[in-house]
């Protein structure tokens, strides 16, 4: 098996993409009575878009500059709101929220996509009836919230009594705060959310596995490819889609992930998993002026814009243009 | 294709209109106006029990019947209270009437949040509050809470059978910090931890209870009067940080609260040997552990020195009823709270009593009451509380949370993360002008006259 082999199936496993991206695009004309019906189509998408999406966003722009008080009347302040968060007396707060969101990130991300990458292949190769079992076992946690889900795990984590304390002591291990000490607490609730996100990932993935055709794979092995030069020529670039979804999808619930922290961590653990909107529940609740929060949540929207932006531009995708 | 596109537009239409009804809906007032008042659910069901009946005692009030109106009361959980008043007020659906803590009114009333009661409520109500309530509760010479009851903390509880166990005596607690951590020492065994501590999302109000036995504090807590100034980097602090270090580093307590601060539970099920609270715990403790009660002792909050009588060992914690800034009756609103806080001194000592004499009046006349009642005299925690804690206990600060926060904070980088006392305290210090400068807090205390 030489390496010229290995790029010739590499080449063809990606060349239908190839031709279709560089198949001229025909502008299709629509008659009117169809685009007529796609109109109504996108009409309930699009009122509701506009109504939870589009308005609150304009509303939030306006009273964003000014200094809200529901009582005595809103005082226009320009961007002082916008300066108080960025550079004045809460900006250490917002910025260590931002820090414990791209935390999230960093280990929820890599952690999920590469189990629920392994779990799939896993999943595609065993028989159809067990495979069955599995698919609904892992998915089942996706339909339970994330506040239960902080309560399943804070039972767990729980330092007198908890079962993971319980097995550490089993082995004659001291116990871990799990949920008190900065470090322990970040990793808690990243383990907390790869648990309730993991179905979801891993059915998406293996759509995308079953979409291979298998005569690459046939070819590969006719080329003597081991299961892994398969995976890093053929499934790998073949999944770049679906992953480029996953990827974008992971990196937003992640840096939104609050619900389970919320439960298991609350604001304990030196505030080491209070990422944006956790900042964003706090200063709603506690701070006098809300137009701050409103600042403050479209800055966290400009944030997430950015990240996502960042994504697409490093990994080039063909998805970009959507 | 018409017909399609005619079957799109009516789903549409009827999906859209299923979900603009499914906000409508009615309630029967039987054409009475409705006076909402919210309160949260507190751990004891008998004050939920207690407030439900009183309102359905004054709807039934002739009061109530001649004016047309009717209060409605709603308990909201305390973990959703905040984010459901802050939304209530934002889209202009507050309750009328709201069961507030004594600590956040006084800002808040500057921010119009309050209609000052005086104007809805008889002189009489104020003048028979007690000298030290009416402090804390008279803003510029407005009154913008209407008391309920007084709940002063920290309390040191204790089982009896513990301290016996150990070779303590049962009848004796500690008085000084070092005394505490030695107790806690000697009371810890491998099922049981010495004493339940705060926990880190409550450490920044529980604190108060401490800081409030400084007497060398320039004035307000951690900030002096005219709140232009914090000062943290000291003995007082620095001891008490201390304290707080040895309990954690050494396992005296759980590293992780095993309960809110306040229940009572972890002192009650014998997971710990002694706990602090507030009075409300000996409330829990007779109503939902009776069979316990005569192996809980109870002394006051130890102190840096050891000295606890005629010092203050606790602050004054509390709950009383506000109208809202934008009350549309408020003279029913007024009328109400009257009728239930200001009035028939019997409502609050049946409120007392079925409380297990754990909470504490706030008017004169209340305590008077409470003074010739046979059952109120006779419970000794009553007694005790009222000659050794109530008359030195301090007025919660009135200060923005963001500074308890901040000695809460670097109070848990000391016990959770071992870093050194007087680095993180002249951290704080300057962390805590910083905030008063930023915040422009100078000259902004209400209460400095």
């Amino acid at each position: 098996m030489t390496q010229s082999k290995v790029r010739d199936t590499d080449v063809i496993a990606e060349a239908p993409q190839t031709e279709a991206a560089q198949a001229p695009r025909k502008k299709r004309k629509y008659k009117k009575g169809e685009a007529i019906t796609a109109y109504v189509c996108l009409l309930p998408s699009f009122v509701l878009m506009m109504l939870f999406i589009t308005v609150p966003l304009i509303i939030s722009a306006y009273f964003s500059l000014f200094d809200v008080n529901y009582y005595l009347g809103n005082v226009f302040v320009w961007f002082d709101n916008y300066h108080k968060i960025l550079a004045g007396s809460i900006s250490a707060e917002f910025y260590r929220s931002i820090l414990v969101g791209v935390e999230y990130i960093a280990i929820i991300v890599p952690l999920q996509l590469v189990l629920s990458f392994l779990i799939a292949n896993l999943i595609v190769k065993i028989n159809p009836k067990f495979s069955a079992v599995i698919k609904v076992c892992i998915y089942l946690p996706c339909l339970i919230s994330g506040i239960v889900v902080g309560a399943i795990f804070s039972f767990l984590y729980n330092y007198d009594g908890g079962l993971f304390n319980s097995v550490l002591q089993m082995f004659g291990l001291s116990k871990v705060n799990w949920t008190g000490e900065p470090g322990w607490a970040v990793f808690s609730v990243c383990i907390a959310a790869v648990w309730n996100g993991l179905g979801y990932t891993t059915l998406i993935m293996l759509g995308g596995l079953h979409d291979i055709p298998s005569d690459y794979y046939e070819a590969a092995k006719l080329d003597g490819a081991n299961w892994w030069q398969q995976t890093v020529y053929i499934t790998l670039p073949c999944l770049k889609n679906i992953g480029m979804y996953l990827l974008i999808s992971l990196v937003v619930s992640s840096f939104q992930l609050y619900e389970i922290a919320l439960v298991i961590v609350g604001s304990g653990a030196m505030h080491a998993t209070e990422g944006p909107i956790y900042y964003l529940y706090y200063q709603f609740n506690y701070s006098k002026n809300m137009g701050e929060v409103y600042a403050a949540s479209l800055v966290v929207a400009v944030v997430l814009t950015a990240l996502s932006s960042v994504i697409f531009r490093l990994t080039s995708s063909e998805k970009s243009l959507d | 294709m018409k017909r399609r596109i005619a079957a799109i537009a009516v789903g549409t239409v009827m999906a859209l209109s299923a979900v603009a009804l499914a906000g409508c809906g009615g309630d029967d007032y039987d054409g009475k106006t409705p006076v909402r008042i919210w309160c949260q659910t507190f751990p004891e069901v008998e004050t939920r029990t207690w407030l439900q009946n009183k309102v359905d005692e004054f709807n039934a009030t002739d009061a109530a019947t001649e004016g047309n109106y009717l209060i409605e009361l709603t308990f909201v959980p305390e973990d959703a209270w905040e984010q459901t008043l802050k939304a209530a007020q934002g889209n202009g659906t507050a309750p009328e009437i709201t069961v507030l803590n004594y600590a956040e009114v006084a800002l808040n009333s500057v921010e119009g949040y309050y209609k000052p009661l005086d104007d809805y409520m008889s002189e009489s109500c104020f003048t028979d509050l007690l000298d030290n309530v009416n402090e804390m509760t008279d803003v510029n010479g407005s009154h913008y809470i209407y008391p309920w009851f007084i709940e002063p903390y920290s309390i040191l509880f204790y089982r009896k059978s513990a301290f016996e166990e150990v070779g303590l005596d049962p009848e004796v607690g500690p008085a000084s910090w070092d005394e505490m951590v030695e107790y806690a020492r000697k009371l810890n065994k491998t099922d049981r931890y010495g004493i339940a501590m705060p926990n880190s999302s409550q450490l920044g109000w529980v604190l108060w209870g401490f800081q409030a036995q400084d007497e060398n504090s320039q004035g307000y807590y951690l900030l002096n009067d005219d709140w232009s100034h914090a000062s943290v980097n000291t003995q007082f602090h620095k001891e008490l940080f201390t304290m707080f270090r040895t309990m954690y580093t050494e396992k005296l307590t759980p590293a992780v609260a095993l309960s809110s601060y306040n229940e009572i539970t972890p002192l009650a099920e014998g997971h710990v040997a002694m706990a602090l609270g507030g009075s409300w715990s000996i409330g829990q403790i007779k109503n939902n552990y009776p069979e316990i009660l005569s192996d809980i002792g109870y002394v006051v909050c130890p102190t840096i020195d050891g000295v606890t009588e005629g010092k203050t060992t606790a602050a004054m914690g509390g709950w009383g009823m506000a109208i809202d800034g934008n009350a549309k009756h408020p003279e029913e609103c007024g009328q109400f709270i009257e009728w239930l806080l200001g009035g028939d001194t019997a409502h609050l000592e049946e409120f007392m009593s079925d409380l297990g004499y754990s909470k504490f009046a706030a008017r004169k006349s209340v305590e008077e009451a409470l003074g010739n009642n046979e059952e109120a005299s006779a419970d000794p925690f009553y007694n005790f509380v009222s000659d050794s804690i109530l008359p030195y206990a301090k007025a919660e600060p009135a200060y923005i949370w963001e500074i308890s926060r901040k000695y809460a904070d670097a109070l848990e980088t000391v016990t959770q993360l071992g870093k050194e006392v007087d680095a993180t305290l002249a951290t704080l210090e300057k962390d805590l002008n910083n905030l008063i400068e930023a915040e422009v807090m100078q000259g902004t205390n209400p209460f400095n006259k």
